[in-house]
């Protein structure tokens, strides 16, 4: 085996913080190479440094054998290097093969409508990636618009090709299929570095393995060699999360949904005849595939949408007519899907950002006036508890890394002893240590006997929880109770028809 | 006792901590930007084949350096004061009204309506009737664009921008038809209102009561952006508008809002100008000091004090521009490049200042 790419004792240092400590990694030509590592743990940074995004402050690049000099996007481009960024990076508004071409060295009169149809037809061919060249990307699932960023890699001829956090928003049977494609890309002999730091995946689809700790690269060594407890005790040392005692629901529900129906074509997509009850003391997963409706039915339990048939029941208040706050008030808390623009206010600091349910109330205002010490007060003793960094209440949120605005999130919402919990997604962007505490911290409040509701469209997520519901195309297909809900038992029913989920 | 003191250093200091910090980054963009400015200008200044020196002194004579160049000055100052401190709220919360022109217009033509219409009435009785009737004037009007953003989602820029214009023939066609004065030999302007109506003032300076509302207005602002509920508001609204709508805020409550403190304050600033200065509504009378205002508070960034210092700095360069003309023989616009370069390098350095804080 040869050695396609080489980073030598690679340093990268932000002020006064060492994102990269001395770092070497070797990539073999023709493989996928996970690159395993905690939130923070310098993944993305390293691999910045290779796509020419960061300059780093010292350390070697070799490719192929020969040392090259990366000093921007362009530069990489031009070595072959590509990178599909966790953030995606397409234009909403474009189709996908208008996607691809963005960038084009061929003359614009060239850029029609045909003519990108038939470049899309040929390069879905050429690398078995399907694409869909009609719509606009923005209308396509997450899957697809991820072959588009690949479809548009190779067409700029990227040889090296660095994934990072790939599957962070697909489903189970598309996690699937795209690793098939990222196979034959290996087998094509491209050479493919997967950043993540979900341990079925590397042990599932990659050859082999680094494993980087607080910047520094731990070890390397064949994925075949491992096990799934061996590689988390190098990423953090700790066990993964698990399923915390026995559920007790008590009383009368929380939560209940009685023929909920929503249809409004300004939506992503509808509800139909949605029921279900939540007791206090219980957890229950919303499992089910991103855009099937769960982010629709926490959005209309939060009070946000204003029309809907049936009725919801919080506490046995109905809760139609009352806004998101009046909702609040009941004691509804909600870790939204989106946290960067509907969760948090970027620009205002933490401690702001800490108080913003309940600013307008004591201790933290009173007759309008604002107590700055309070808010403040009250985030220090956040920070503190839930492990944000860096600890400075005064820092603009926007500024913090997206595991610690998640913190943010999770730390304001789950304060004051919420009677509901509607979580959705709360985990993502968080490294197993995090993931496990905040798991931990539902389960706790379940047994304080708050009724908690968990979407998540991670399997060994939702199998933690008491009870399951799966949500397919708008409708709850099934309520599991945990003793009888399987991997593949809640993974079918999540994917509804298979023949559906094709493509 | 001891432990008295702790706790009030220790009340006293969070809060504190956040603005210290953005103050001195504020303070050092302005010092950086301005001595960057000033340093650009003076090459500026120099291919014209001047001595920069020369015209920075006379820009300054020009605009403090007498009582006649103090009174002009603070003409300008007063109107700015008012606009700007109105106009950082409507910014903050992204409403970004540009009708302010329009609004002191209305608020003018408000005031000389009373003052016109009840000539003989006696003046504790006009001058406040003046005053809220400018205030009422200028809130409708702003509330114009404020209502159909909330309401249809009309952009509010083209919605206040179109209105200045709506409101400049309306005050063209007072001035020259119903409202004028007939022994004006054929100036366009009102007939002087009686002197009961004028606005107190200082001597015969141009210090009129408008000077303590603008004053005053910029504190009030002060309070609401930095003391309370509603600035918070106001700023969640402007810097997140979808964590608002999760917050479930009232949006559109923060818009209606911040359009008619900004319009109000537009209709005391065109109040100013005929009780206060000129006493008679002329063509014109707003000098465009609406749009003047949105330079102000994009060279204040948007924060109180800042404002107040940079409405004086602007309308000491309207004033002092004047000057160059009279000594130099150069064109007034001088001081209009100096006052942009200022912009650019105050603006540019609060950016850099902010990344660098990162």
């Amino acid at each position: 085996m040869t050695i396609a790419l080489a980073l030598r004792n690679v340093t990268k240092r932000f002020g006064d913080v060492l994102a990269i400590d001395d770092a070497t990694l070797e990539v073999e030509h023709g493989e996928i190479h996970a690159l395993l590592g905690e939130n923070g743990a310098g993944k993305t940074s390293l691999m910045n440094v290779l796509a020419g995004l960061y300059r780093p402050d010292s350390g070697e690049i070799e490719l192929h054998g020969r040392s090259v000099q990366i000093h921007s996007p362009e530069d990489a481009k031009k070595q072959g290097v590509g990178m599909v960024h966790q953030e995606q990076r397409l234009v909403a508004r474009f189709t996908a093969p208008e996607n691809v071409s963005l960038g084009h060295t061929q003359p614009r009169w060239l850029v029609r409508q045909r003519f990108f149809r038939d470049l899309a037809a040929r390069l879905s061919s050429r690398y078995r990636l399907p694409i869909d060249a009609e719509h606009p990307v923005w209308n396509l699932p997450l899957g697809h618009r991820q072959r588009v960023e690949l479809v548009k890699l190779l067409h700029h001829g990227a040889v090296t090709i660095i994934l990072d956090e790939p599957t962070a928003n697909l489903a189970p049977t598309e996690i699937e299929t795209f690793f098939e494609a990222v196979r034959q890309l290996a087998q094509s002999g491209r050479t493919v570095v997967f950043i993540t730091h979900k341990l079925d995946e590397v042990i599932r689809y990659t050859d082999r393995v680094t494993i980087m700790r607080a910047g520094r690269v731990i070890a390397t060594f064949p994925t075949a060699e491992t096990s799934r407890e061996r590689l988390n005790q190098l990423m953090v040392g700790a066990a993964e999360p698990a399923h915390e005692g026995a559920a007790h629901p008590s009383g009368p529900p929380v939560l209940s949904i009685a023929g909920l129906n929503i249809s409004d074509p300004t939506r992503r997509s509808s509800l139909r005849e949605v029921n279900l009850r939540l007791h206090a003391g219980e957890l229950m997963a919303l499992a089910g595939v991103a855009g099937n409706g769960q982010t629709e039915l926490a959005e209309a339990i939060t009070g946000h949408v204003p029309a809907y048939q049936g009725t919801i029941h919080v506490a046995g208040h109905d809760i139609r007519g009352r806004g998101p706050r009046a909702v609040h008030r009941l004691g509804v808390a909600y870790v939204p899907e989106n946290r960067r623009d509907v969760g948090l206010v970027a620009g205002q600091s933490v401690a702001v950002n800490l108080a913003l349910r309940r600013y307008d109330r004591p201790p933290f205002s009173s007759r309008g006036w604002l107590d700055h010490a309070a808010m403040r007060r009250e985030a220090v003793e956040l920070v503190d508890r839930y492990g944000i960094q860096p600890p400075d209440p005064d820092l603009a949120v926007g500024k913090l890394s997206g595991g610690n605005q998640q913190r943010v999130i999770i730390a304001r919402e789950f304060s004051g002893d919420p009677r509901l919990i509607v979580a959705d997604k709360f985990t993502r962007g968080l490294d197993p240590r995090s993931t496990q505490q905040f798991t931990h911290e539902l389960f706790a409040h379940r047994d304080r006997g708050a009724a908690v509701l968990w979407i998540t469209g991670d399997l060994s997520e939702a199998l933690v929880c008491d009870r399951i519901a799966v949500m397919n195309r708008g409708q709850v297909v099934a309520v599991l109770d945990r003793a009888e809900a399987t991997r593949e038992r809640v993974g079918l029913l999540m994917s509804g028809d298979p023949s559906l989920s094709s493509l | 006792m001891a432990l008295a003191l702790v706790r009030r250093s220790d009340r006293r200091d969070p809060s504190q901590a956040r603005d210290d910090t953005a103050v001195a980054t504020t303070a050092a963009a302005w010092l950086i930007g301005l001595g960057g400015a000033i340093a650009a200008f003076s090459a500026f200044i120099v291919i014209l084949g001047q001595n920069p020196v020369d015209i920075l002194q006379a820009v300054i004579g020009g605009a403090f350096g007498s009582p006649v160049a103090l009174n002009r000055t603070l003409a300008r100052t007063i109107p700015l004061l008012l606009l700007s401190s109105g106009l950082i709220l409507a910014f903050r919360a992204r409403f970004w009204n540009i009708g302010l022109n329009g609004g002191m217009f209305m608020g003018a033509i408000a005031s000389s309506g009373i003052a016109l219409y009840n000539p003989t009435a006696p003046g504790w009785l006009i001058v406040p009737l003046m005053l809220i009737a400018a205030v009422g004037a200028g809130i409708v009007w702003s509330l114009i664009p404020g209502v159909m953003r909330v309401r249809f989602g009309a952009p509010e820029i083209i919605v206040s921008l179109l209105l200045n214009y709506i409101a400049l023939r309306i005050n063209d066609f007072l001035v020259f038809s119903y409202w004028k004065d007939p022994n004006g030999r054929g100036f366009p302007g009102s007939a002087t209102f009686n002197e009961d109506f004028w606005l107190p003032r200082i001597a015969d300076t141009n210090a009129h009561l408008g000077l303590l509302f603008g004053v005053l207005a910029v504190g009030v602002v002060w309070l609401i952006v930095t003391r309370t509920v509603w600035g918070l508001e106001v700023d969640l609204v402007g810097q997140g508008p979808r964590a608002a709508s999760y917050l479930g805020l009232n949006t559109s409550r923060v818009i209606l809002f911040v359009s008619a403190v900004s319009g109000g304050l537009a209709g005391l600033a065109g109040a100013g100008e005929v009780a206060g200065l000129n006493h008679r509504l002329e063509a014109g009378i707003t000098q465009d000091l609406g749009y003047t205002a949105i330079l102000v508070v994009s060279l204040g960034l948007l924060r109180p004090w800042f404002t107040a210092l940079s409405a004086v700095v602007v309308a000491a360069l309207l004033s002092g521009g004047t000057q160059l003309q009279v000594q130099f023989a150069l064109p007034s616009a001088i001081a209009g490049v100096l006052l942009w370069a200022m912009l650019y390098g105050v603006i540019n350095a609060q950016n850099l200042a902010e990344r660098a804080r990162r």
